[in-house]
């Protein structure tokens, strides 16, 4: 019986969740699992059918697998950047980042939403997939007030929310790649030794943990994407009750150190003044009422300026 | 008979609809007394957790949980079969599309296999910020008030 579960899981999960299995593949798949003895040369052929089925139909991670992405992404990252935990600013940039995220499309993710700082001198903010958000320390450094902060983090909440990092991922190569260890996994149940089915899959991860990287250190999401994030970012400000205009004079902000610093956030997004005039066709911007004192106040306490 | 038929046409409206059943598909939520993200929490829903849908609501689902109806954010339940084995997909006897297997593709296993295979890859800081970088849903609450925020 314990052979038959582990054939069963080795030949359906194979196909299950990681690939585009052709008909050609299915027959190879059904033919090793029938000549087990276990199946039936039927039972064989639907089982590796309803595999191409789910495969087929998988174009998006699951919420569980982009989690492990983001995991992964982050391990690289956090490898480079370390993160700085500190106790005080990271809770008061996890409550502005859970305030943002609140009122959200996508409030809960796989392993929750998590905001740290990174050690770096570069402007720089990013977010991997399933809700990890970092922010550089140069650029923290640099935002004079908490409605900054929080239109700094709603960017890059707005990234996650609309899944841009896990579409970085070339779909193309992925299930390929996937679809390969559905076929080892044929392999497998026909009695062959090793594991080349979790290989595979490492190469996967590896390889989209590399497309991930690059677009946000060197290559940047698309312009569009990055409009989209800043428009989303306005909205979740005003949604929460923070003045969204904190997101044009952040940008204000980084147009001015504009030629100081060459890379991070200005190698990666379009110019600081084609944001504001895009953000500024596409979002209605109303006088906005001063910044609370309390805001004020916490800010200064616990970021020290 | 007449006032029978308007009592049956009554309660036709008023019962539920329990045609569709949702997945929990994040690891653990909050069954909210309200459909708002800082709610009071009746109880705890968790990962592959099968519950009936009672309705939907800008951005949230009603469900039943324990013996309870409560609200969940659409982002944490999913319309697809989530199963833990290849036996339990065999059995839920679900169409193959609407089906996710839990823990395999990217997962636990294959991320245990990337760090051995690479060096670099610091699950220890991952680990720490997961850890460390939260706030409570009674924080943030608190947080929002504080700062004259929505």
């Amino acid at each position: 019986m314990k052979h038959l579960t582990r054939l069963l899981t080795v030949s359906v999960s194979g196909a299950l969740l990681v690939g585009c299995a052709t008909t050609s593949l299915d027959q190879i798949g059904a033919n090793a699992l029938a000549a087990t003895g276990y199946v039936d040369p039927t039972q064989a052929q639907g089982l590796f059918s309803a595999g191409r089925k789910v495969v087929a139909s998988q174009e998006e991670l699951t919420s569980e697998q982009e989690y492990y992405l983001g995991r992964a992404v982050s391990a690289k990252l956090l490898n480079s950047y370390p993160p700085k935990l500190d106790g005080a600013k990271t809770r008061y940039l996890n409550e502005i980042g859970m305030t943002l995220v609140s009122v959200s499309d996508a409030p809960e993710t796989f392993g929750g939403f998590h905001f740290a700082v990174i050690e770096s001198p570069t402007i720089n903010a990013m977010s991997a997939p399933g809700g990890f958000v970092y922010l550089s320390s140069g650029f923290m450094n640099l935002l004079p007030d908490e409605d900054a902060l929080a239109a700094v983090l709603a960017h890059e909440i707005a990234h996650v929310v609309k899944k841009d990092g896990a579409h970085a991922i070339s779909n193309a190569k992925l299930f390929s790649a996937l679809s390969e260890a559905s076929a080892q996994g044929a392999s497998i149940a026909a009695g062959q030794v090793g594991a080349p089915e979790l290989s595979i899959l490492t190469t996967a991860l590896s390889d989209s943990v590399d497309g991930v990287m690059e677009k946000l250190l060197t290559k940047g999401f698309d312009r569009s994407q990055e409009y989209r994030a800043d428009l989303y970012a306005a909205q979740l400000l005003q949604r929460a009750g923070y003045d969204p205009s904190a997101l044009v004079r952040v940008l204000k902000i980084l147009e001015a150190q504009t030629g100081k610093d060459t890379g991070g956030w200005f190698a990666t997004h379009p110019a600081p003044v084609d944001r504001i005039e895009e953000l500024q066709d596409e979002f209605t911007f109303s006088a906005g009422a001063a910044e609370p004192h309390s805001r004020t106040a916490r800010f200064k306490k616990i970021v020290g300026r | 008979m007449k006032q029978l038929w308007i009592v049956i046409a009554t309660c036709a409206f008023a019962l539920p609809s329990y045609a569709d059943d949702v997945w929990v598909q994040v690891r653990e939520s909050r069954l909210r007394s309200k459909p708002l993200f800082y709610a009071s929490t009746i109880s705890s829903v968790r990962y592959g957790q099968r519950l009936p849908k009672m309705g939907e609501e800008n951005g949230w689902v009603s469900v039943r949980a324990g013996g309870q109806q409560g609200y969940l954010p659409l982002s944490a339940v999913s319309s697809k079969t989530i199963v833990f084995s290849t036996a339990d997909a065999v059995k839920s006897q679900a169409d193959p599309t609407e089906l996710v297997l839990a823990g395999k593709g990217f997962s636990k296993e294959i991320e245990q296999s990337l760090q051995k295979q690479d060096g670099s890859a610091r699950y220890d800081l991952v680990d720490r910020v997961e850890r460390q970088a939260n706030a409570s849903p009674a924080e943030v609450a608190q947080f929002i008030k504080q700062g004259g925020l929505k």
